[in-house]
């Protein structure tokens, strides 16, 4: 695979050993854990968190995030956010495509979790990726990095609540 | 009266003989006021349809071989008429409902090609449009149960919209969309000159209302979406 001149950080290279090592929704329906700078709340059951997680609402949440991050991107570093659709489909390949088939995939059947919570988590792995390669740049917005925390304590984001981000709080289950 | 969930009756299914018994007993009703003329009829079709197997050389038992077919074609009607049946019978699961009806907000239909269901809520003393939107994780009942939760406040919810809408798009009624020779609008102006046309009730406690613009946007919508503990989040011109 060709190398991009948009090349992993020591950080990306760390998450994509430490991805595979995630107690992957081990801890659903248990209680929050305390994670600095995230405002969080617990989504009520498996099924309303699938009922958020398949929501507009956080559909919305996450576009919106998404767009200011290609947004800031396409201002700071153009020659970057021209690579954007590159870069994801590297990472597709390479790192989360694989850590779906071998580690996600059982672990979402085991937590009783379906299909559409394996598109979201796809989703934020992905966009979590690109938001790690933008930390170099002043002002990157983290929406989606503030999810990993979450996912690394072995629960699910999966909503929004309380207003328009900032505004509002992370739902997690 | 359709109703979603499973029926609080008990199943008569549970209590019927077995299906090779009911179909015996239909075909014993059906043929009882047969006269000779019926039976010929049958022989002579029941011989027609030998002929095409005794040509291929099945020999006696082309007498047989109508029977098959026949056998087919009437396991296949009953299926036929039992899965058409499924879709009017009152304790049908919720996706195969064509109208619901809820104690306080009424009929709801099923919109053609979707599983939403369409009623109508009275808002601001006129009747609008009301859409259920179930998805996979929330049913018809919760979905009407959190619309009538709206409905009921919704005086703050549409000074809350009123708000959101005047902040987030005056400005832009009164720029690149405003015609020429157009006046400029106030907020009073421009609130006035929109008409809720519907409002759809997600499964994630959300709800988008739809706003006819009239001429304010070159005939596009606006269309909302808010969220009854945080109000409204986004509204975007549509259409």
């Amino acid at each position: 695979m060709p190398t991009l001149p948009w090349p992993d950080s020591a950080e990306v290279q760390s998450l994509a050993t430490e991805l595979p090592t995630f107690p992957w929704f081990s801890r659903c329906g248990q209680a929050l854990p305390r994670i600095d700078g995230v405002r969080l709340a617990a989504a009520d059951s498996a099924r309303h968190a699938q009922a958020q997680l398949t929501g507009p609402l956080w559909a919305w949440v996450k576009l919106d995030a998404q767009n200011a991050m290609s947004a800031h991107l396409a201002q700071t570093a153009p020659e970057r956010h021209r690579l954007w659709n590159e870069r994801v489909q590297q990472d597709q390949g390479r790192i989360i495509g694989p850590l779906m088939t071998r580690v996600i995939d059982p672990a979402l059947q085991a937590a009783g979790l379906g299909p559409a919570a394996q598109r979201q988590v796809a989703h934020d792995l992905s966009l979590s990726l690109v938001g790690c390669r933008m930390r170099d740049l002043p002002g990157a917005p983290a929406f989606f990095e503030q999810l990993l925390p979450v996912y690394r304590a072995g629960h699910l984001p999966c909503g929004w609540r309380g207003g328009r981000p900032p505004q509002g709080e992370l739902l997690a289950w | 009266m359709v109703t979603p969930g499973p029926s609080p009756t008990p199943n008569p299914d549970s209590e019927r003989p077995p299906a090779w018994r009911r179909a015996l007993g239909a075909l014993r009703q059906a043929t009882r006021a047969w006269g000779a003329a019926h039976w010929g009829l049958l022989l002579a079709l029941w011989l027609m349809m030998s002929v095409p197997f005794l040509l291929r050389g099945w020999g006696a038992w082309s007498l047989l071989a109508p029977a098959g077919v026949l056998a087919g074609a009437a396991i296949a009607g009953v299926l036929l008429v039992k899965l058409s049946a499924r879709g009017i019978a009152p304790d049908g699961p919720p996706s195969l409902l064509a109208t619901w009806d809820d104690p306080q907000l009424g009929r709801f239909e099923r919109r053609a090609g979707s599983d939403d269901f369409v009623g109508r809520l009275p808002w601001a003393g006129r009747p609008i449009e009301l859409r259920l939107a179930p998805g996979e994780f929330t049913s018809l009942p919760e979905l009407a149960a959190m619309a009538a939760d709206l409905a009921r406040q919704q005086a703050p919810v549409q000074a809350a919209v009123d708000a959101f809408l005047v902040g987030h798009l005056l400005a832009t009624v009164n720029g690149d969309w405003r015609a020429e020779g157009a006046p400029v609008l106030d907020a009073a102006g421009f609130l006035q000159a929109l008409t809720l046309q519907g409002l759809t009730q997600h499964g994630d406690g959300s709800y988008q209302m739809l706003f006819n613009a009239g001429d304010l946007l070159g005939g596009h919508w606006i269309d909302l979406l808010g969220t009854p503990d945080g109000g409204p989040i986004d509204a975007g011109i549509v259409g």
